[in-house]
């Protein structure tokens, strides 16, 4: 499943009961929070730094959860969906380190090696005269470039004769 | 009390034990619904049991091997369906062979005859329906004639029957299942025990589960034909098997299991069917899923504009499970024939 991983930091009143107003909206909307940090040694005004990190798969419902925190009066500072927020695993099976393994990632990176790139590259070997089985994720800026990775990819597992297992 | 005169193709695993479930539902058949199924026909590839007057008793035949078929009299060598389909008079028939995923001969040509002939028809196979469903239904609507084939999409899970009488008021944009019983339960096999892939397919033939020649399972061809079924009948598509990007799961090895299970997903054969594009793939599936069945299970879910996503899970094969499907589909056309007359 496609998912956009998202950076907010804003400011909260420094009184119990307030990290409520954050958390609702992220989670009415479908967000799926990963962390939470209070950057107790920048409070200023009584108003603490918080930073959190979710992830979410409908990007419509970003704004939606915007738009909620200002009506709540809340300060936004920072908003970011970072480079390589749309992301996917990817499993491949074959004579993948046979075939040149450096090759198959630069093929995928070198559509835009700005903002695809190819991270937690894993893999089990277990015998090397058969397949072996590699996991990495893919992540790219916008949806498109992530589909695209994913097109270069079937098409080098094609001619590489790859299995490959991508996400539902 | 109204009689119905059926015929039935083919006597393998799912022709007996409909035969079997024609005997035992025969007196809730004559009691709650007031009416009774009269088997005169039953084909097989050298001969038929026929008798057009009293009906054949089934009792006397579906426990029998094929070799005692001569010893009953109603049992007649070398009178086959090619020759003596047109002639014979019944209102249904059920057509129970073996499916054939190539050129889907000999159903194709039998349910085009009896359609042509204004006879019902039923059916388990998946061949006709996955090449030639645009070909099939044309006739129908000239015909008004009745076809039902719930037991080609995922065995006993009522899938079409439900969309069909229950959710005609929701727009379904989008199918995904694990329609083969086989595959998943290979898979299943690999992820628990760890085992390689002609291990676990192994088991699956030691238990029943797979055929001796797994091909149709495993490449994924007999979830690709049910797919292209569900998506012509539900989502009003115009597919056919050639239409599905398939790929099977006999490559999948159990470090690529570990892997997924490392970042939280099971590796799963899907069958997709959303903005006309029909696909059977190994996929990635997040633990915990809709999708993450074990065992033989089948599961559909219809992404729905209206009501959300519809889940129907159930068992997904077996000659039992099929033939409650048949009668089922029998009983459907028995109903609305009978409102007629």
């Amino acid at each position: 499943m496609i998912s956009l991983n998202v950076e907010i930091e804003i400011e909260l009143p420094d009184a119990p009961g307030q990290l409520i107003k954050l958390l609702e909206p992220i989670g009415k909307y479908g967000g799926n929070i990963l962390n939470i940090f209070h950057i107790r040694d920048r409070i200023k005004d009584n108003q603490v730094p918080v930073i959190c990190n979710f992830d979410i798969s409908d990007v419509n419902n970003l704004n939606k959860i915007k738009q909620e925190l200002q009506n709540m009066g809340i300060k936004i500072v920072r908003w970011t969906s970072d480079v390589g927020a749309f992301k996917g695993y990817v499993i491949l099976i074959g004579h993948v380190f046979d075939s040149d393994i450096n090759d198959t990632i630069d093929d995928v990176i070198n559509i835009d090696i700005k903002h695809i790139q190819i991270r937690k590259i894993n893999a089990i070997i277990k015998d090397p005269d058969k397949p072996s089985s590699v996991k990495f994720l893919i992540q790219a800026e916008t949806k498109e470039l992530l589909m695209k990775a994913y097109n270069k990819l079937e098409e080098i597992s094609k001619k590489k004769n790859f299995l490959m297992i991508k996400e539902l | 009390m109204k009689e119905f005169k059926l015929a039935i193709i083919g006597f393998g695993t799912v022709g007996r034990s409909l035969a079997k479930l024609i005997i035992k539902k025969s007196e809730y058949l004559r009691k709650k619904m007031d009416l009774k199924l009269k088997v005169v026909a039953i084909f097989e590839c050298n001969g038929a049991f026929i008798n057009e007057n009293e009906g054949i008793n089934l009792k006397q035949i579906v426990d029998i091997p094929p070799s005692d078929f001569t010893k009953i009299k109603d049992w007649k060598p070398d009178y086959l369906a090619d020759d003596h389909l047109k002639s014979l008079g019944f209102d249904i028939m059920a057509e129970l062979t073996k499916t054939n995923i190539k050129n889907a001969e000999p159903a194709y040509t039998y349910i085009k005859t009896a359609l042509n002939n204004n006879i019902d028809v039923v059916t388990s196979n998946k061949g006709p329906l996955a090449l030639y469903y645009p070909e099939l239904m044309k006739i129908v609507k000239e015909k008004n004639r009745i076809f039902r084939f719930e037991a080609c999409v995922g065995g006993v899970i009522p899938i079409l029957g439900t969309y069909n009488n229950l959710l005609l008021a929701n727009k379904v944009i989008a199918i995904s299942g694990i329609l083969n019983g086989t595959t998943n339960y290979i898979l299943t096999k690999m992820t628990l025990e760890k085992i390689p892939f002609e291990i676990a397919l192994k088991e699956a033939q030691e238990h029943g589960y797979a055929e001796a020649d797994p091909s149709l399972d495993i490449y994924g061809i007999d979830a690709a034909s049910k797919l292209v079924i569900l998506a012509n009948s539900i989502l009003g598509y115009e597919s056919s098997l050639n239409d599905v990007k398939c790929q099977g799961i006999d490559k999948i090895t159990p470090e690529a299991i570990e892997l997924a299970r490392e970042d939280g997903y099971v590796i799963k054969h899907v069958a997709t069917a959303i903005s006309g594009k029909l696909e059977v793939a190994p996929k990635l599936i997040p633990e915990d899923h809709t999708l993450d069945i074990n065992g033989t299970k089948n599961i559909i879910i219809l992404e729905t504009e209206e009501a959300g996503d519809i889940v129907i899970s159930g068992r997904g094969a077996g000659g039992i499970e099929a033939a409650s499907a048949v009668l089922s589909d029998i009983l459907y056309i028995c109903n609305i024939r009978k409102k007629e007359n």
